[in-house]
């Protein structure tokens, strides 16, 4: 009998923590880190620095740090990469980000999200031919296990 | 054997909560998915009361052609009938949700037209949905061609 609980109390306890695990992007911010609307503006307009250096520098191991595991990723060409395709094309060097410029930044932030968009003038090397993106782009942020990552990229060509 | 009676009680309770956590999750999701067939209808019909209820106050709506428009200037298209939305075919929907945002993602082909011209497109776009005063409006919409 004792034997039967404790199975049976670990059967529970295995499916509680599985469970918790996958119901973990659902989950609701912690208030307990509470940040001024100031604050978080800035910590992801901090971010969108730290992801146009990753691009330059083809640094997928700060990538892997930005983007969320859910991360969806809409090229101006209207394809769409996950988290994975799009490291992998990174250190494959299919793509190579010359320089990124930005105008018009504007970051709205609502409760564990922020929104940021801006105009960007991509200029890179894609299979060494020289391209230059005119765009909107838009990049959305939430908060996954108390740190912001991104988890939607998408840029719109202009004209 | 009290305490271990215990346990399993607590963990089976907890085991309930999380489910039901779980469920909540895809609650939103369909509420979600509700919201943009809401949305679907109302560009169709041209109900511009239904898109101010749809679309929060700091809307962004970036078009396929990368131009952007607020909340009111969009709905001013669509009292006007500057912008007439013919038809909408949607697929591969995806909803994900944090917290009290989600973003959805979806392949769209859509006609439309204006006093000078019709437009076919055949795009991705995404949309944002944030829980503002306890109700999900949306603050992004973004399309991008597909080449």
């Amino acid at each position: 009998m004792k034997r039967m609980l404790l199975v049976t109390a670990f059967i529970a306890l295995s499916a509680f923590v599985a469970s918790a695990q996958t119901a973990a992007p659902a989950a609701p911010a912690q208030p307990a880190q509470r940040q001024t609307r100031a604050a978080i503006e800035q910590a992801v307009l901090q971010l969108e620095k730290d992801w146009v250096d990753a691009l330059i520098k083809a640094d997928t191991a700060k990538l892997e740090e930005l983007y969320a595991n859910t991360l969806v990723y809409t090229h101006s060409s209207g394809s769409v990469d996950d988290k994975a395709k799009y490291i992998a094309n990174m250190k494959a060097g299919t793509t190579k980000y010359i320089s990124i410029d930005r105008e018009d930044i504007k970051a709205n932030v609502y409760g564990n999200s922020v929104v940021v968009t801006c105009k960007a003038t991509l200029k890179l090397k894609s299979n060494g031919e020289d391209r230059t993106n005119v765009t909107r782009m838009m990049h959305v942020y939430a908060k996954v296990k108390q740190r912001w990552q991104m988890v939607a990229h998408q840029t719109t060509r202009l004209g | 054997m009290k305490h271990l009676l215990t346990v399993t009680l607590l963990a089976l309770l907890a085991l309930t909560a999380s489910a039901q956590a779980n469920q909540k999750g895809s609650a939103v999701e369909q509420e979600i998915l509700k919201l943009e067939q809401q949305w679907v209808d109302a560009l169709l019909k041209g109900d511009a009361d239904a898109l101010e209820t749809l679309y929060a106050d700091g809307m962004i709506y970036t078009h396929t052609n990368a131009s952007t428009d607020g909340k009111a200037s969009y709905i001013k298209k669509i009292r006007d009938k500057a912008s007439v939305y013919d038809k909408l075919e949607r697929e591969d929907i995806k909803v994900t949700v944090f917290g009290d945002t989600a973003v959805v993602t979806t392949h769209w082909r859509v006609t439309s037209h204006s006093a000078t011209a019709v437009h076919n497109t055949n795009a991705r776009y995404v949309h944002v949905y944030s829980k503002i005063k306890n109700r999900w409006q949306m603050v992004v919409h973004q399309s991008t061609r597909i080449e």
